[in-house]
């Protein structure tokens, strides 16, 4: 694949024996670091990020709904490296094991949304009339609530739970957000020879929507998928922000930043800075990388260079 | 165009009347009891069965939501449970509030988006580009909320600062007023013009390739001219689309920039009404928003079709 597109400067190169193509390894990855140093961050920043969440518990210094009023709203020290909250519990923990909650939310969110928006989006490419009607409509629903207040409505009419976290986000990325582009890509591609070809073997539809499509929609649906990682976390925070995340006392990044806390802000900022962060530098990660991939995979940008 | 506008428009109410019959029987599913919340918990069956009468409560779902629709239709938005109030009261004093954020943070939005955008693409793969594609990242990934509380606590604790309590209308003060709103409005702004900035980098690099460009400055004309007049011109089509879609996004960042910065809008309206199960203004909001937004999506779709004659057409 990136013989061809290098121009082919790469399909001059000498043809590389095996034992040579070790060699090369850190070389490519030299490339790409110059390439795409923000990408590389980004995806440096999300390993890391998905370790810690594994990890947490042995990471975790202290338990993180462990409340000691003896240590009440500490400001940043060896002891506790992000200080302690208004009930003595360790903000570092806190920070960590937030990333547990944010983390398995979001993949899960984007997982399911991301098979069933491509699917959607396949079928009414591939069979336009009804199916096609029906998800545009569905998106025009889901169009005229803004993003915000739909999830404030679900979340509050379901009780909060991580269950109702995941219905709620779930509901409008799969239904309305990334099935457009598949939509689009679909009716294109599905004019393409190979798929008249596939037709005139005699493959179904089925067969057709399952395995000729899906590889050639796949770049547009990972580089939304993280992109959507990003949005999801965002989303995730502004509700806990808002008390409608998780119940406490689940450590969560946003709903840390919430209630009780809220009032201590001015005498304790390291309250309000660290998870903020901890929310600014994660989504910022998925969204270099999303970026990163969309310059190395979405055949338009690839096309017109 | 105007079978063009109508044929637009059918769309809109089947839209709207599907997400005001969705919000209706959601809300009657959510768990709370408003009878409870209004009486206490020690109120006789009595007592709780004349409130539910007294509310139209005690008639079937179905009947219950024609009766509203038709008080809306005719332009009675019904009272507040909780407060007792005229709903269009409460609406027309918050409006001024959360349409000040609004027109504000579009104006930000625009400003900064595009003027941003045609300097980057301009310098395309300079330093000065790179800086403001990164700087777009950033303004795209930090939550709002957060940035919100971060410009009010560091003046805070720093200089000892805060914005003026309470709201100031702008014909009173126009500085205190400022103060109050340009902060919510610009941390708004900083996710919408991240994005318009984006849009307008992308697609000025894809006119600035096309011939007419080529043309333009082959015959002479100063590159302002060719800039204003002949790309920029071309640009605006998808940027009015994103700015009209940024709307509905806006709409509900205001919910939670108000919260914030503690301004008692309409997205603050919407918060409280949520979580006092106050069926009434719920419903009257979400049927707002949707009509708001749904609206603005008509005009971005009829400007696309005054600005590019093919759509008309088609």
């Amino acid at each position: 694949m990136s013989a061809i597109n290098e121009n082919g400067r790469q399909l001059a190169e000498p043809v590389v024996r095996p034992s040579q193509r070790l060699g090369r390894l850190p070389r490519r990855l030299g490339r790409l670091i110059r390439r795409q140093p923000l990408g590389v961050f980004g995806l440096l920043v999300v390993v890391i990020l998905i370790i810690v969440a594994v990890s947490g518990p042995w990471i975790a210094p202290y338990d993180p709904t462990a409340a000691d009023p003896a240590a009440l709203r500490e400001s940043p020290s060896a002891h506790h490296f992000f200080g302690t909250d208004q009930m003595g519990r360790d903000v570092f923990s806190r920070v960590i094991m937030g990333a547990r909650l944010s983390v398995g939310i979001s993949f899960t969110v984007v997982a399911i949304s991301a098979v069933i928006s491509t699917l959607l989006g396949i079928v009414a490419g591939y069979y336009q009339r009804w199916p096609d009607y029906l998800l545009q409509r569905t998106g025009e629903f889901f169009s005229a609530f803004p993003p915000l207040v739909f999830l404030l409505l679900v979340v509050s009419v379901l009780h909060p739970s991580v269950r109702t976290l995941l219905i709620a986000l779930t509901l409008p990325v799969a239904l309305a957000g990334g099935s457009r582009v598949i939509r689009a890509a679909t009716i294109s591609i599905k004019q393409n020879q190979y798929v008249e070809a596939a037709r005139a073997l005699g493959a179904s539809d089925t067969r057709i929507i399952f395995l000729h499509i899906p590889p050639n929609v796949m770049p547009l649906t990972i580089v939304g998928a993280t992109t959507g990682l990003g949005s999801v976390i965002l989303a995730l925070s502004a509700l806990g922000y808002l008390g409608l995340g998780v119940p406490p006392p689940t450590p969560d990044w946003g709903g840390d930043l919430s209630g009780q806390a809220r009032t201590y802000f001015r005498s304790a900022p390291w309250l309000a800075i660290f998870p903020g962060l901890a929310i600014s530098l994660t989504v910022l990660s998925f969204n270099l990388l999303g970026d990163s991939l969309r310059d190395l995979l979405d055949p338009r940008l690839r096309s017109r260079q | 165009m105007q079978a063009y506008i109508i044929r637009r428009a059918s769309f809109l109410a089947p839209v709207i009347l599907a997400v005001s019959i969705a919000v209706f029987f959601a809300l009657r599913f959510m768990p709370g009891d408003i009878t409870v919340i209004l009486l206490g918990p020690n109120a006789s069956p009595q007592q709780v069965a004349e409130l539910r009468a007294d509310l139209g409560l005690d008639k079937p779902m179905p009947v219950q939501y024609v009766n509203w629709l038709g008080h809306v239709l005719r332009g009675d938005l019904g009272k507040s449970y909780v407060l007792g109030n005229s709903i269009s009261g409460e609406i027309l004093d918050r409006l001024p509030i959360t349409l000040e954020i609004l027109i504000l943070t579009l104006f930000f939005t625009a400003l900064l988006g595009i003027s941003f955008g045609v300097i980057s693409a301009f310098s395309q793969n300079s330093p000065l580009d790179y800086l403001v594609r990164v700087t777009s990242i950033f303004g795209l990934s930090l939550p709002g909320w957060w940035m919100g509380i971060m410009i009010l606590l560091i003046p805070s604790i720093w200089w000892n600062y805060s914005p003026p309590l309470g709201y100031v209308p702008i014909h009173e003060n126009l500085w205190a007023n400022l103060r109050q709103f340009v902060p919510p409005a610009l941390v708004l702004a900083a996710a919408s013009s991240a994005v318009l900035m984006r849009l307008t980098r992308t697609v000025l690099l894809d006119i600035l390739r096309q011939d007419y460009i080529r043309t333009a400055r082959a015959k002479g004309l100063q590159e302002k001219t060719v800039i204003l007049r002949h790309a920029i011109k071309n640009a605006m089509i998808p940027l009015i689309t994103v700015l009209g879609g940024q709307m509905a996004i806006l709409f509900g960042g205001a919910v939670i920039i108000e919260q914030v910065f503690s301004l008692e809008g309409l997205g603050r309206y919407m918060l409280t009404s949520i979580a006092q199960r106050d069926f009434p203004v719920v419903q009257v909001l979400a049927l707002y928003t949707a009509v708001v937004v749904v609206v603005v999506n008509l005009l971005v779709d009829v400007s696309y079709a005054w600005f590019d004659p093919r759509v008309r057409y088609q």
